[in-house]
């Protein structure tokens, strides 16, 4: 491996692994599968270092990639489910029982489910979450808006369903 | 506080509750490192590249083909005709790991274990196995059982009884159980951990660790039992650790302290080994880049290196090596693989197997055949197809 490329990338993995993980987890709702998305999101830096380093931008970079990898892993579970209804499965293994401020968030859409992580879990500024997202800092200050309004009955709502909603399964844009 | 703080404050503090039940795995930066080491470089993707064109203009002209990777003259041909053809095609919803043993295929997949009827293509059971299925967990038949890693949360082995399909037992490891195979009377485990890591022995009669851990290099994965020995791949570069630890099975003691051959980091591909894939014909087998690498047990030395495009992983079946080809896992562009034969007295690919779509993900095998698990091409599912030895007129290769 080319030493500066490795060395800065073994100096991103140090320093934004562990918050990569914890928000593809607070996308996804499964922690293995958080772990894997950090991991690939790393990869796919590793791929496109000249532009990230010219970019200054690699933070920005990993985390805009974790949230199109859970984005995609959560349609793409949903596929596999669908493919596999018709294989007798054990009740047991059916969707994972999740707590409830993560079954609150997966009811949210992507985009508001994004805008409220990374405003309010990773303490990234308005500009920082628009930069991540790609979009205007007001659509990030109207879409955290949204969904703080939609969590709030969320998050004390303990009777809701217990299994995380996929996507088509969710709520309203 | 206006109601939007405290929603944020109830959020903030309900996620870190939640993070806080897990931990970011120890072997972390290790797996990164092996998955990195596999991502083509320039150099490699123009020697890549050039290999790609040979190997079209082969494809669509056989006479220069089998000029080019025909046995030496020799030694005759010794599989004249063969060929593989996919004699099943299973739709997987895992596939990260396979194994095979009891008449079936075992994959792991979404936290359950499924047993595949190696004769029908059929799924005859689910298990339910939370934690397996990752890139990282392992699953291996032997001692009557099948025995299946979880490397993530409350970490250990999961025992299935492939007599009744349910989990009989589970034995907690440290983080974070990898790869596993069953040899010499041992389930032997290799654990990552925040640096070197250990191999546990587990004693099937018992379902207990058995004697001390094993201390090897950074990183452990797969363990290939072979030569007498079990090799384990350590898949992060440590100085003067070895990559690849030997560990004699009667003793549980680690052969040879220090790098020598079984060092360095190979990162061309074709000097020093890195990894062991398969034991077999008195050799080990491992890839480089473009390269399927045969190596002398007793030196560590690479004896020959025949060249395989985008050779990714080898096994030894029906008395050849084959190489599984293709894009490695999550490692796109997405590139159909396939699979090729060499034949081990001459060092050359005899066999060439039909392509299939997708990149590959896992291969094993058992007495009927090669089985491969593969992304399908727009990697939103998985396949298994069933490789079977034919002759060019469609008669199996064993009637």
């Amino acid at each position: 491996m080319e030493p500066n490329r490795h060395d800065g990338l073994a100096q991103l993995h140090q320093r934004y692994y562990s918050e990569l993980v914890r928000l593809a987890f607070a996308l996804t709702g499964d922690w293995s599968l958080a772990e894997e998305l950090g991991q690939e999101a790393f990869v796919r830096a590793w791929r496109n270092w000249g532009s990230i380093r010219r970019q200054q931008s690699a933070p920005a970079y990993l985390r805009a990639t974790v949230i199109n990898l859970a984005r995609t892993s959560l349609r793409q579970r949903l596929r596999e489910i669908r493919a596999w209804r018709d294989v007798a499965i054990p009740r047991q293994a059916e969707a994972a029982v999740s707590p409830d401020v993560l079954r609150a968030l997966a009811r949210l859409p992507q985009r508001k489910r994004a805008c409220v992580v990374l405003r309010y879990y990773l303490d990234l500024s308005e500009a920082d979450t628009a930069a991540v997202l790609g979009i205007s800092v007001g659509t990030v200050k109207s879409q955290t808006a949204r969904a703080l309004q939609r969590l709030r009955p969320l998050l004390a709502d303990s009777s809701a369903p217990s299994v995380i909603p996929l996507p088509g399964n969710e709520g309203g844009p | 506080m206006d109601d939007d703080q405290l929603t944020a404050a109830t959020l903030r503090f309900a996620l870190d509750r939640e993070v806080a039940k897990h931990q970011v795995s120890p072997g972390a930066w290790p797996q990164l490192e092996r998955r990195l080491r596999r991502q083509p470089r320039r150099r490699a993707a123009i020697a890549a590249g050039c290999a790609v064109i040979v190997a079209a203009a082969a494809a669509v002209t056989p006479s220069v083909w089998h000029r080019l990777s025909g046995p030496a003259a020799s030694h005759p041909h010794p599989r004249p005709g063969l060929h593989l053809v996919i004699g099943a095609r299973i739709p997987q919803f895992g596939g990260l790991s396979l194994t095979t043993g009891y008449g079936a295929v075992w994959v792991t997949g979404g936290g359950m274990v499924y047993r595949v009827n190696a004769a029908t293509g059929g799924i005859v059971a689910a298990i339910p196995a939370p934690g397996t299925g990752d890139r990282s967990s392992g699953i291996a038949t032997g001692a009557g059982a099948v025995w299946a890693t979880r490397p993530g949360r409350h970490p250990g082995v999961y025992r299935i009884d492939p007599r009744t399909n349910r989990v009989t037992s589970f034995i907690r490891l440290p983080p974070t159980p990898t790869g596993l195979t069953v040899a010499h009377g041992r389930v032997w485990v290799a654990v990552v951990k925040e640096g070197p890591g250990i191999v546990v022995r587990i004693d099937p009669r018992t379902n207990r660790v058995s004697g001390p851990p094993i201390p090897v290099g950074a990183g452990p994965g797969e363990i290939v039992s072979g030569a007498g020995t079990l090799w384990v791949t350590n898949s992060s570069y440590t100085p003067n650790v070895p990559n690849v630890s030997r560990i004699n099975p009667a003793t549980g003691a680690v052969a040879g302290a220090r790098g020598g051959p079984w060092g360095g980091t190979d990162r061309l591909g074709n000097a020093k080994v890195s990894r062991i894939d398969a034991a077999g014909a008195g050799s080990l087998w491992t890839t480089g880049v473009n390269v399927v690498q045969r190596v002398d047990p007793a030196t560590g030395h690479v004896t020959a290196a025949i060249p395989v495009p985008h050779a990714w992983r080898v096994i030894f079946w029906h008395g050849l090596a084959w190489a599984l080809t293709g894009a490695v896992p999550s490692g796109p562009p997405p590139r159909p693989g396939t699979v090729v034969g060499i034949d081990p007295a001459s060092n050359r690919v005899v066999v060439h197997g039909a392509p299939f779509r997708g990149a590959p993900a896992a291969i094993t095998a058992d007495p009927t055949g090669l089985w491969v698990a593969f992304f399908t091409p727009n990697h939103t599912s998985m396949e298994m197809v069933h490789l079977v030895l034919a002759r060019a007129a469609g008669i199996p290769a064993g009637q």
